[in-house]
């Protein structure tokens, strides 16, 4: 069997963005409203919110793990952003204390999970309900306030017509891709993946390892969090509420394999870009919104699908390389 | 007692690899008949064989005289065959009855009756003299018990020869006695128990027979009314002639010296291995030996920290290293080579280049970069070096064979330099040339200052390999064998024996 190593890129790493740009291109043409500016600018700021709890995501699924707690720290972070702020905090405290325990729950997931070897899908759906608890119960002491305006402003931050959020996860994606493929700190995260007994044999702290990405994930969703409340400028329950399917299937869709080894960040915000995509379009041509839901159902099951499907063939040796790592290894022969 | 199960020149090849070759003999009916040899032997490929979970590529077995035409569990079940696998297939949170009668439990229009399953399952535990009672959860009972209860599943099924695989492997002294009861009260009932096991004393115990097989050749067939002596077992189990030019016995002096590198004092973990110290000299391959069960993947591991040990200390040139662990053994230079390269050792699908770069991705990197110039030098060094069969440096080892897997895995360690290397199994399920090149290396090794350990299955590899070898039984270090003076039969007999 041959190494599918000759030139050109692997079409699957390709897939994601294809598909986001055919079906931007059918909404333009079936819809006058569809390509305007206001509209990409609403995407991409949507995106750019979500983006925060993506990041860690890809990286927990690199290393064959999932965090379905995701929502809950992003309705939590805000409220507890909002409860500071009506205390009388300055804002910067108040957001260091969200953040400090957005990234305590991430800890928790992460020792439960390492410590006990427990699927994190059970510990996160655990985690998941008791912080959904929790924030309820910040909300309603939040009934009737609206945030303080300095609070408000941050996620309206402008730069010409993008949001600042936009532009800071246009920069974001690029560095972040760039370490995801080149620091030998991520590198260890896909070995890790592909076989945690294999990375510890050779002395990889794999353990740690997950602990740390555990914790990193939920600051990040705790970020993401502050710019929901922000963009909100309310408490509301209903906050993050089914978050973390909308991420798993962006994650998904960006290539991430449930079985481990495998994720790109910025396929993952195509992912994102997808699925808003979606959304707009069911606006633009009328569609009730209830049924999308059913939609993001149904592609989520069509990718992972397509996942294992692909995931069997290549074991069997037919599929080209899939593995994250050797096509890395492939991008460096070809550099 | 007549001829009940035949076995006509039966043979079995994986790939190159010939486990079984042309052995014939019979079984008779209502006989205890023991199938002795060493790991590798082919008796495992045999009772697959005769169970049905292999095809044989030669040769057939008979049942009554009827040739058996078909391979498969489902037809050796009916034709009154049951195995009794080493990892036994229970339902642990059921209850005792229940597990005896898996099926219907004496269903009445869809119901079971568990009045009457319940007064089957006690007769039959009653005839056998056991005490457990019927309605107990087959997780509150012991290893041992919970294979007495799938031998009555097969006795109350009906069938007519019950293979059991190392019965006694996961037992206790107490277990094992109630066994061979067990296996009595069986006999008087008319069925055949084929028996497997390489524990001699137990063989000579219960069987009316024994067959001994050797690298997958039939020896004989020894009636074993009393005469049968544990040495003559052992001569026959190991063979007189070693084969040939692959494992001649290491004539080179070690370059052992009297530095100890490695030393483990008192490791144990409950109801696992006991007692076990030893120390490592610099530049010498200490070998451990024990049969199935006998402890040592255990001790491997512990001493690696890959299982925890509940207590035991671990000294490195003298300084205790206070929790042995991989992640602090592979910077102090230690390095372990697993004994199973699909469960781990391997990235399986990642490139080659990165299976190389695991232990030591830090110095193939600038700063907090990888540097994949880096990489691809070091892999190719090592490919070379190991003289690795292989397309490209990105080729997944998924593709390759077991051997170049293997040389790929050695590969891996070597590249950290290690000073020391703990290996599991060296040449697990690999050819003969790749084996013979893969004790090359360790050899060339220790003369580089070196020290190794060696745990393997395979008596000649270590007698080829090693200065010194460690026997193991029944959990704890038996005994040590020195370089002069080490043959099978020593070792064996060691081995096999244990305390006695």
């Amino acid at each position: 069997m041959s190494r599918r190593n000759g030139p050109g890129v692997n079409f699957s790493s390709f897939t994601i963005i294809i598909l986001t740009l055919v079906l931007a291109a059918g909404l333009t043409l079936t819809s006058a409203t569809f390509l305007s500016v206001n509209n990409i600018v609403s995407i991409l700021y949507g995106v750019s919110i979500n983006f925060w709890g993506a990041i860690g995501f890809v990286y927990l699924m690199i290393m064959g793990e999932l965090d379905l707690s995701v929502g809950s720290v992003y309705a939590m972070s805000g409220m507890v952003t909002g409860l500071l702020m009506k205390a009388h905090w300055p804002l910067l405290p108040a957001l260091l204390l969200a953040l400090a325990m957005s990234a305590a729950v991430g800890f928790i997931n992460g020792f439960l999970v390492v410590r006990f070897k427990v699927p994190s899908m059970m510990i996160t759906l655990g985690t998941m309900a008791a912080v959904r608890g929790l924030s309820n119960l910040f909300c309603t002491w939040l009934y009737g306030y609206p945030y303080p305006p300095s609070y408000e402003a941050l996620a309206r931050l402008r730069v010409g017509n993008l949001h600042l959020t936009t532009l800071v996860m246009i920069a974001a994606v690029v560095v972040l891709e760039i370490l995801l493929k080149r620091a030998a700190v991520f590198r260890q995260m896909y070995y890790v993946g592909e076989n945690i007994e294999t990375a510890r044999i050779y002395g990889i702290k794999a353990g740690r390892q997950k602990i740390i990405v555990f914790t990193v994930m939920s600051l990040l969703s705790g970020i993401g969090g502050i710019l929901v409340g922000s963009r909100l400028r309310f408490a509301d329950s209903t906050i993050g509420n089914g978050l973390e399917f909308t991420i798993l299937t962006a994650v998904v869709l960006g290539g991430a394999s449930l079985s481990g080894g495998k994720g790109s960040i910025l396929r993952a915000v195509v992912g994102l870009v997808f699925l808003a995509t979606i959304t707009t379009g069911m606006i633009v041509h009328n569609i009730e919104p209830l049924i999308q839901q059913l939609i993001v159902g149904v592609i989520l099951i069509i990718t992972v699908f397509i996942d294992t499907r692909m995931g069997r063939m290549g074991e069997a040796g037919f599929a080209a390389g899939r593995s994250g790592m050797s096509r890395n290894a492939n991008d460096g022969a070809e550099a | 007692m007549g001829e009940f199960l035949e076995i006509r020149n039966l043979s079995k090849n994986y790939g190159i690899v010939r486990a079984l070759k042309g052995v014939s003999f019979t079984i008779a009916k209502g006989e205890v008949h023991a199938l002795l040899g060493e790991n590798g032997a082919g008796k495992s490929t045999l009772i697959k064989i005769i169970s049905g979970e292999e095809a044989p590529s030669g040769g057939s077995i008979a049942i009554n005289g009827r040739e058996v035409r078909e391979y498969n569990p489902a037809h050796a079940m009916a034709s009154g065959i049951a195995m009794v696998h080493q990892e036994l297939a229970v339902f642990e949170n059921m209850s005792v009855s229940d597990n005896i009668f898996p099926n219907d439990g004496f269903a009445a229009a869809g119901f079971i009756n568990r009045r009457r399953t319940g007064r089957e399952a006690k007769a039959l535990i009653d005839l056998f003299g056991i005490n457990i009672a019927p309605h107990q959860k087959m997780d509150s009972l012991t290893m041992g018990q919970q294979q007495i209860v799938e031998i009555l599943r097969c006795v109350s099924a009906g069938r007519e020869i019950i293979l059991l695989d190392e019965p006694t492997s996961g037992l206790n002294q107490e277990e094992v006695k109630k066994l061979m009861e067990i296996i009595r009260t069986m006999k008087t009932r008319g069925i055949t128990v084929v028996y497997i096991s390489h524990r001699i004393d137990e063989i000579r115990e219960i069987s009316d027979r024994v067959t001994v097989l050797r690298d997958g050749a039939y020896v004989g067939t020894y009636d074993n009314g009393g005469a049968l002596t544990e040495m003559e077992l052992i001569g026959r189990m190991v063979g007189r002639e070693l084969s040939g030019t692959l494992y001649s016995a290491r004539t080179e002096d070690g370059v052992a010296g009297e530095e100890v590198v490695l030393e483990a004092r008192n490791f144990y973990k409950k109801n696992s291995v006991e007692g076990i110290s030893f120390s490592l000299h610099r530049g010498e391959v200490l070998g451990f030996f024990g049969l199935e069960g006998s402890g040592t993947n255990t001790v491997s591991r512990m001493i690696y920290g890959l299982e925890a040990a509940d207590g035991g200390e671990l000294f490195l040139k003298g300084r205790a290293v206070k929790k042995p662990a991989p992640d602090v053994l592979v910077p102090a230079g230690v390095m372990y080579l697993n004994n199973n390269r699909k469960n781990a050792g391997l990235l399986l699908k990642s490139a080659a280049v990165d299976n190389l770069s695991i232990p030591l991705l830090g110095d193939l990197s600038d700063g907090p970069f990888v540097n994949r110039g880096k990489m691809k030098n070091h892999a190719e060094k090592y490919i070379g070096e190991f003289n690795i069969v292989i397309p490209s440096v990105y080729q997944e080892p998924r593709y390759l064979s077991g051997g170049n897997q293997q040389k790929l895995m050695f590969s891996i360690c070597m590249g950290k330099n290690p000073g020391i290397v703990i290996i599991n199994e060296p040449t697990r399920g690999i050819d003969v040339g790749a084996k013979g090149e893969i004790h090359r290396f360790i050899l060339s090794l220790i003369k580089e200052g070196l020290s190794v350990i060696v745990f393997s299955s395979e008596m000649p590899e270590l007698i080829s390999l090693c200065d010194r070898v460690i026997v193991m039984a029944k959990n704890r270090i038996c005994g040590e064998v020195p370089k002069g003076g080490m043959t099978q039969e020593t070792i064996m007999a060691l081995a096999a024996g244990g305390f006695k």
